[in-house]
């Protein structure tokens, strides 16, 4: 089924139960994988998504249909996990990425090519919150280190060497654990 | 491979494009719960529940309203917790509810406002509301109150009336933001049955009833399997526009119509009262072909009940 999205946010905004369902079903989904980048776990990530969604609703008469209604939600989803982010915890800036003690999971054996999203996201979900964050918003979601360093309230010099930081982590990562050889 | 590895970004970027996780059912009773008309009582979402409990208070006064619609539709929702809930607290109506659900659902008495106040008025009374005497009066006048504006300018259409009145009245309960919404679109649903398909209209009074003496015995769900329609044409001549699912003592329930390739959900409706259309959740009409139904439906016992079949719509 073709999604009219002006007539979805047109019923939704009426606020029919129907369109709401359907607005949830069709992208929740998508919106938990962000969440889930953004969290250590299920739980926090589902907490982030309801909260995100319900202001989604709320919102939704804000949505000028001029973009995509999805990039629109994706905005309000990443803007809450970054919310819980700063209001819950400290962005540990200062972690040594030598003293790794995460733990992949040793069945991997295959190249790098073969990792999933799901192998990829226990590695983010494990590293340190502000080389996951910065990391997540850089490469991901494709904020600048300007924007990244508005929204986390650090300098963009922070911004830049979290990220080298996150990306000598993950390669760190996925070597020890001889995901690639 | 340590190539791969200075593109560390590309890898993850490729990798999380598109990627979806699934996401707990209670995720969505929890926003439903939020956005519905005015109730709120999640306990993740605390900030809007103080704002919006407020509100409920004003809206209470406007529950007076709904009296005349909402009581006819209260009747036709089969016993849901809700419904009891209400009737306990009137004891002397209830034998009179169940005998009279269906008939009074179905024709839209207004002789019928007078009971109805009666029950409503338990619980606006408790919440320090409105006075009875105020309901009494505003009801036969059909005084539409200026907070309401909104059903005001709703082209006084019936339907609409009553979906946000169904909604206020059940927002009085607090916990049950859920059990609200499903009323919503229950009293939308049978607004449609009304207006388009008389002959399922007996066919769902005479089972209503039967439901209501069969209720007070068993306790857990039973669904007619063998009543689904396999093959059904919604064309609008009035025979077998509609297909819905017929069962006893029915506590949750949840169809849906799933598209039979991809499995996505086309429709889906979440009280037995509901029916499925052949449209989508847009009105448009479905393509000719088969479809799958699916049926998950428990009692108080909380035994769930799962039918899975086709259903070829021509």
């Amino acid at each position: 089924m073709k999604i009219n999205e002006e007539q979805l946010v047109f019923r939704c905004l009426e606020k029919d139960p129907l369109a709401q369902k359907y607005l949830f079903e069709y992208y929740s989904k998508r919106m938990m994988g962000v969440c889930l980048r953004y969290s250590t776990d299920r739980e926090e990530a589902q907490e982030v998504l309801q909260i995100g969604l319900i202001k989604v609703f709320e919102k939704l008469e804000m949505f000028d249909q001029k973009g995509s209604l999805e990039g629109w939600i994706r905005k309000i989803i990443v803007n809450t996990a970054l919310d819980n982010i700063r209001k819950h915890k400290k962005l540990q800036l200062n972690v040594d990425i030598d003293k790794i003690d995460y733990q992949l999971d040793n069945h991997h054996e295959t190249a790098i090519e073969a990792l999933s999203a799901k192998d990829l996201l226990k590695v983010i979900q494990q590293m340190p919150l502000g080389f996951k964050t910065v990391f997540n918003m850089y490469v991901i979601e494709g904020y600048s280190h300007k924007e990244i360093a508005e929204e986390l309230e650090i300098t963009v010099g922070t911004s830049k060497s979290q990220f080298s930081r996150a990306k000598a982590y993950l390669r760190k990562i996925l070597i020890k654990e001889e995901i690639t050889r | 491979m340590k190539n791969d590895l200075e593109n560390i970004d590309e890898l993850f970027k490729e990798a999380f494009d598109g990627f979806e996780a699934d996401v707990d059912p209670s995720v969505w009773n929890n926003i439903q719960g939020s956005i519905g008309s005015s109730a709120v009582s999640t306990s993740a979402v605390s900030t809007s529940v103080a704002s919006k409990s407020i509100a409920l208070k004003f809206v209470a006064g406007i529950l007076v309203l709904g009296s005349l619609a909402t009581g006819i539709y209260l009747f036709s929702v089969a016993t849901t917790p809700h419904e009891s809930e209400i009737a306990v607290a009137v004891p002397k109506a209830i034998i009179a509810m169940d005998t009279e659900k269906g008939s009074v659902a179905k024709t839209h008495e207004i002789e019928t406002v007078d009971e109805v106040v009666v029950v409503e008025d338990v619980p606006v009374e408790e919440s320090k509301a409105i006075p009875k005497e105020e309901v009494r009066e505003e009801i036969p006048a059909k005084t539409i109150s200026v907070e309401q504006q909104q059903v005001k300018e709703s082209k006084v259409e019936e339907t609409k009336i009553l979906n946000k009145e169904t909604v206020v009245v059940s927002s009085e309960k607090e916990n049950n933001s859920k059990k609200q919404v499903v009323n919503k679109n229950r009293v939308e649903q049978q607004a449609v049955v009304h207006a388009a398909d008389v002959e399922n209209e007996e066919i769902q009074e005479v089972n209503w009833e039967e439901d209501a003496l069969l209720e007070r015995e068993k306790h857990s769900a039973s669904i007619d399997k063998d009543k689904i329609p396999r093959r059904f044409s919604p064309n609008g001549d009035g025979i077998g526009d509609v297909i819905s699912v017929k069962g006893r003592n029915i506590k949750e329930f949840h169809a849906k119509i799933l598209n039979i390739s991809n499995a996505k959900v086309i429709f889906e409706w979440f009280w037995i009262e509901g029916f499925w259309n052949g449209r989508d959740m847009f009105g448009n009409k479905v393509p000719e072909g088969t479809y799958m139904l699916q049926v998950v439906a428990s009692g108080e016992d909380g035994v769930p009940i799962i039918v899975n079949q086709s259903l070829t719509v021509y």
